[in-house]
């Protein structure tokens, strides 16, 4: 027994000392999944308790109406509070801001028609025009949005004025903006009734106030940290194909056949395999952890927990590696439908869209990969869950790692048997 | 020399894989995902709790049922559905909701997201929160009103060639781009670091062709596998994905066929800078991930930090997907694509003149 | 000297290194190796010859228990070799055909897991791994990677790696294939040395000149089965007195047919594509061919005679050159 344990140590620590004598490939099979996390954070991150920064909508405005009534609605968009939020260019004429919007990527155009205060103020129907971005997929919805809530303000705004509406309308269409009277008249009218209901309606009084349950234990949804842990266990698939694509490669070139004909067991020739995988697996776990923690500020909750279930991830990806090599003949082919496979994988246990996008058979389908189970978990640790919420996905990471190991164990061994290994 | 190059990627798995069956299954997938629906018809699912009962809260929920929520409605939160028919987001408005308003106090609604919620619906149900609210306000003081009746209206459409853009138009040109890419920065320059590696480079410098000749073959070689990848996408995205590429096949050609050479001489760079297949691989896929997301094939150029979207035209990814908008999006020609092309031919020639230098058959 | 089962009585068999009785196995419809039998005694090296593809490395395969012979089987001093316990590979070495070394690794770093795996442990593995690598030449070389050495210093390590252990039984698979002469010339004296050393050593080649140059025995394979078992001399008096007459030029077969049937002592040994070659019996039956080649106005090219060595034994048992 003592023989056979030092056997396979001795056979793992050869791996293992190879590994560290390519440190560079070590280190590519570690740089995807840190890559797109990290581009990731640079796009869209935030801290944990920040919220996060939307991006600024950029709209072009054709004021055609040239109205001072116009001129009060675009220049609110270019307040200090707007300014935070808005990103506003003007432009003379409908082809102007067109042209703008083309070149300069702006969301959408807004357009003001002539006649558009006079309508409004007259208590006739007023239409402005937005002109979407046909390029762009997200915010020209947010501006489409927005303009519907600026349109219900205006004509809420126009309820709150009511007749003063058409008095205004008079004095901006005339001479009467030069009498100081009239214009204190109805100054003193409007502060009235915007002092009454504007009250509660500028800003409205009644608040929205946001409660999610989200990955990072917050309330506020942390991007990354609902990300991280799918890409973590996309990357550690990918790591568990390439060490385990080792097993062919000595085949080739012939270490694998010379092992086999010393004084050691196909057993213990496999198992050491096994074990070298794992700790390259584990290290990989060790190092991404550490590097959602460090670089993206991830809480990854109690120890304990979080050592069970990346314990539980390790050994179901080596099983999945040691299932998949016991298949192929071939380091292409390994790499082909490993690639295949950790892909379909990876989309559909939602380490690319939250799972909750699919639709609900693609749902059940993502319950047979190990992809789901893991990101589960993970997710669930840094969500602040504990063993109860894990549990079941550490039971069935745990069953399927033992059946991968099982089922590709049986196949090298018969390979083996047969003289084809 | 390009046919053969394409001979032996064809008879390699890994090429099959990544050339013919990665990018169909990933944009099948995502445009799966992100099919477009009629907004008209959307309806999104909230479980409101009201804990007030009053009148006004009975209105505000009128109101939600204006914004096209489907709404299931209940005094506590017990007795909402729960298990698989729970709804994803509940709204509840607390006990004391009538008579904060009345003394006109501030008072708030709790939105609750549950972990299941899409968070892509999260921005518009916020939206549609604040209509409702605007307009309970609004008929609290000054009477009721209906949204047909609202005095200021906005009318919506799109620049450009379609009423609505599908969201194919992302994602097919995003796909295309990222997988020319990473197919040439990591099987193209590993296949060249392998050749040089099996002395198969070294066999081929001995040979009557010249150095020149070698190098337009390896490009070749490159370019044959992109356009074969290229031509792929645009056909199966005509067929499967009902994509429309605009109706400027020149432009379309004059922009596919500037990120075909701009691949070719990065795949060209990488096959010269790395000694190892495995390491030019490895590094190939890491950039081309990276090139991709922040040139805006992931995701809508429009949701990244200007200073990102602005950076990240360093990158081909931005210069091709600049050009492809161009012609998908807004149905731009020939003239709307010069320079997007041209700074793509340009990132060729520089990769190009480094790959050529630093080239060894040995 | 005739090939056939040459199985050592029990009692001999636990004393014999190695003894290879009636083995046989196919790969799908192609037999590799067909009935195959010889032994191999303490301190001589016995040389299987034949061309590529004629069952050596298979043979080798299966003596060293990773293939399972149909039928036959292949004792390591009176154990099979094929069985679970390591006891018969641990003194047994293997040097295979391609370079099987770690090239990450360095070359003492490759010899010392090597000699680990054997059994080689503590004080003992330092001096055993360095006495291999001077054995081979590399004490200089030892800790440059393996990557970085040539081919025929990749073939030393290679063969140090299976050294370390100190065989008794030394299995080599094509140890020289591609290498300069200089290395070759290294390996054999090694090879020798070992033999020299007291060790069985079963060393497998197509290169005639190899065989000749270091067997004491040799077995003379082609398509899976021992066509002749002996020592060299006792071979080449199995390929006869006489000397082999090649020829080429514009000759066809039958005319060849006809004068090998009118001259006694003649024989036609095979013909392709312009070439031919006949045995003789004896240098007069030698003269009339050449004199009956010329009279009868063939156009011959060219004409060699040659006297009697392995190549012509394997032409005569086979009709094709070794390295056809």
């Amino acid at each position: 027994m003592r023989r056979r344990v030092r056997t396979i140590l001795l056979l793992t620590l050869k791996d293992l000392r190879r590994r560290l004598a390519d440190r560079l490939a070590l280190a590519l099979n570690l740089a995807i999944p840190l890559a797109i996390a990290g581009t990731m954070a640079l796009v869209f991150g935030s801290r944990p308790g920040e919220e996060p920064q939307a991006p600024k909508l950029r709209l072009v405005v054709a004021d055609l109406d040239g109205t001072p009534a116009t001129g009060i609605i675009t220049g609110a968009s270019q307040n200090q509070e707007a300014a935070k939020h808005l990103d506003v260019s003007v432009a003379a004429t409908r082809e102007e801001g067109l042209s703008h919007m083309r070149d300069e990527h702006f969301a959408a155009l807004v357009v003001i028609p002539k006649g558009f205060s006079d309508a409004m103020l007259s208590g006739r129907q007023a239409t402005f025009e937005v002109v979407k971005n046909p390029a762009e997929s997200v915010m020209p919805l947010v501006a489409e949005q927005g303009a519907g809530i600026a349109a219900l303000y205006l004509s809420t705004g126009r309820r709150l004025l009511g007749d003063d509406s058409k008095t205004l309308a008079a004095m901006l269409q005339g001479d009467d903006w030069q009498d100081s009277a009239a214009i204190a008249a109805l100054a003193t009218t409007m502060y009235a009734r915007v002092h009454g209901a504007g009250n509660w309606l500028f800003p409205p009084i009644i608040g929205v106030k946001t409660e999610q349950k989200a990955a990072g234990g917050t309330n506020g949804f942390n991007f990354i940290a609902w990300m991280y842990p799918g890409l973590i266990v996309m990357g550690l698939l990918y790591v568990a194909l390439m060490q385990m694509r080792d097993l062919l490669r000595e085949r080739r070139s012939g270490t694998l056949r010379r092992q086999l004909v010393a004084p050691v067991s196909v057993a213990e020739v496999l198992l050491s395999k096994l074990l070298a995988v794992a700790a390259v697996v584990a290290v990989s776990m060790v190092l991404l952890l550490a590097a959602g923690a460090l670089a993206f500020h991830i809480d990854w909750g109690a120890p304990l927990p979080l050592l069970a279930t990346a314990a539980a991830i390790v050994f179901t990806t080596t099983g999945f590696a040691a299932l998949l090599y016991s298949l192929v003949t071939t380091e292409r082919q390994g790499e082909a439908f490993g690639g295949i496979l950790v892909m379909v994988m990876s989309l559909l246990g939602g380490s690319f869209v939250p799972p909750q996008v699919l639709p609900g058979w693609l749902q059940s389908i993502s319950r047979f990969t190990v992809s789901h189970w893991a990101h589960d978990a993970l997710r669930w640790i840094v969500a602040g869950g504990g063993w109860s919420d894990i549990a079941q996905d550490l039971l069935v990471l745990a069953v399927l790692g033992a059946t991968f190991i099982g089922i590709g164990w049986a196949g090298l061994s018969r390979r083996y048997a047969r003289g084809a290994l | 020399m390009g046919i053969h190059e394409l001979r032996l990627a064809m008879r390699d798995p890994g090429s099959i894989f990544w050339i013919l069956v990665a990018p169909f299954l990933w944009v099948f997938f995502f445009g799966f995902i992100n099919r477009p629906d009629d907004p008209t018809q959307v309806r999104i699912g909230l479980g409101v709790v009201n804990e007030d009962g009053s009148a006004v809260a009975a209105r505000l929920v009128s109101h939600l049922r204006w914004e096209k929520f489907e709404l299931v409605v209940a005094e506590s939160a017990g007795d909402l559905p729960a298990g698989e028919r729970a709804p994803s987001r509940t709204l509840t408005i607390p006990k004391g909701f009538h008579e904060a308003l009345e003394r006109h106090e501030k008072i708030d609604v709790i939105l609750h997201e549950g972990e299941n919620a899409n968070p892509d619906a999260t921005f518009a149900v916020q939206l549609a929160l604040h209509r409702a609210i605007v307009r309970l306000l609004a008929d609290e003081s000054f009477g009721p009103s209906r949204p047909e009746d609202d005095l200021v209206r906005v009318t919506s459409s799109y620049a450009g060639r379609r009423a609505i853009p599908s969201g194919n138009a992302q994602t097919v040109p995003g796909n295309l781009v990222m997988f020319v890419l990473l197919v040439a920065l990591s099987s193209g320059s590993a296949h060249i670091a392998h050749e040089r590696k099996s002395r198969i480079l070294s066999r081929l410098a001995a040979s009557p062709l010249s150095r020149t000749e070698l190098i337009l073959g390896k490009l070749a070689g490159r370019v044959v596998t992109s356009v074969v990848q290229v031509t792929l996408f645009v056909l199966l995205g005509l067929t499967l994905f009902h994509m429309d590429w605009g109706s400027s096949p020149l432009g379309l050609a004059l922009v596919l066929t500037s990120l075909v050479a701009c691949a070719a001489a990065l795949s060209l760079l990488g096959g010269a800078l790395f000694a190892s297949p495995d390491a030019a691989a490895g590094v190939g896929v890491t950039l081309s991930l990276v090139m991709s997301a922040l040139g805006g094939c992931w995701w809508p150029a429009e949701v990244m930090p200007p200073w990102i979207r602005t950076a990240g035209h360093v990158f081909p990814t931005a210069w091709a997907m600049d050009g492809l908008h161009q012609i998908v999006s807004w149905g731009g020609g020939l003239r709307d694509v010069l320079i997007p092309s041209a700074a793509l031919l340009a990132m060729a020639l520089a990769a190009g003149a480094v790959a050529v230098r630093r080239l060894r058959f040995d | 000297m005739s090939p056939g089962s040459r199985v050592a009585p029990p009692d001999r068999a636990r004393e014999t290194p190695l003894v290879v009785d009636d083995i046989r196995f196919a790969y799908g419809k192609t037999r590799a190796v067909d009935g195959v039998s010889f032994e191999v005694r303490a301190g001589e090296i016995f040389g299987l010859l034949g061309p590529n593809g004629a069952g050596k490395t298979t043979t080798i395969s299966i003596i060293s228990g990773l293939l399972p012979p149909e039928s036959g089987q292949a004792l390591i001093f009176g154990r099979e070799a094929g069985g679970a316990s390591g006891a018969s590979r641990a003194r047994m070495g293997v040097v295979p055909q391609e370079i099987a070394l770690y090239e990450e690794l360095s070359a003492i770093e490759n010899v010392r897991f090597w000699g680990r795996l054997y059994g080689i442990r503590g004080a003992a593995l330092e001096p055993a791994v360095r006495l291999a690598l001077a054995r081979a030449g590399l004490a200089e070389r030892a800790k440059e990677r393996v990557s970085k050495l040539s081919g025929g210093l990749k073939r030393r390590v290679n063969l140090a790696a299976a050294l370390v252990h100190s065989p008794d039984l030394l299995l080599l698979d094509e140890p020289t294939v591609g290498i300069d002469p200089q290395a070759r010339l290294h390996i054999l004296d090694v090879v020798k040395s070992q033999a020299r050393e007291g060790r069985a050593v079963l060393y497998t080649s197509h290169y005639l000149e190899e065989a000749e140059q270091i067997c004491d025995r040799i077995g003379i394979v082609d398509h899976g089965r021992v066509l002749a078992i002996g020592t060299v001399a006792e071979l080449k008096r199995l390929a006869g007195e006489g000397p082999v007459i090649h020829l080429r030029g514009e000759i066809g077969v039958d005319r060849l047919q006809e004068m090998a049937g009118r001259l006694a002592g003649v024989s036609l040994l095979g013909s392709s594509g312009g070439a031919a070659s006949f045995a003789a019996l004896d240098a007069a039956a030698c003269s009339a061919l050449v004199r009956d080649l010329f009279q009868s106005g063939l156009r011959v090219e060219d004409l060699r005679i040659q006297e009697p060595n392995l190549q012509s034994l394997f032409l005569k048992l086979t009709g094709r050159e070794l390295r056809d």
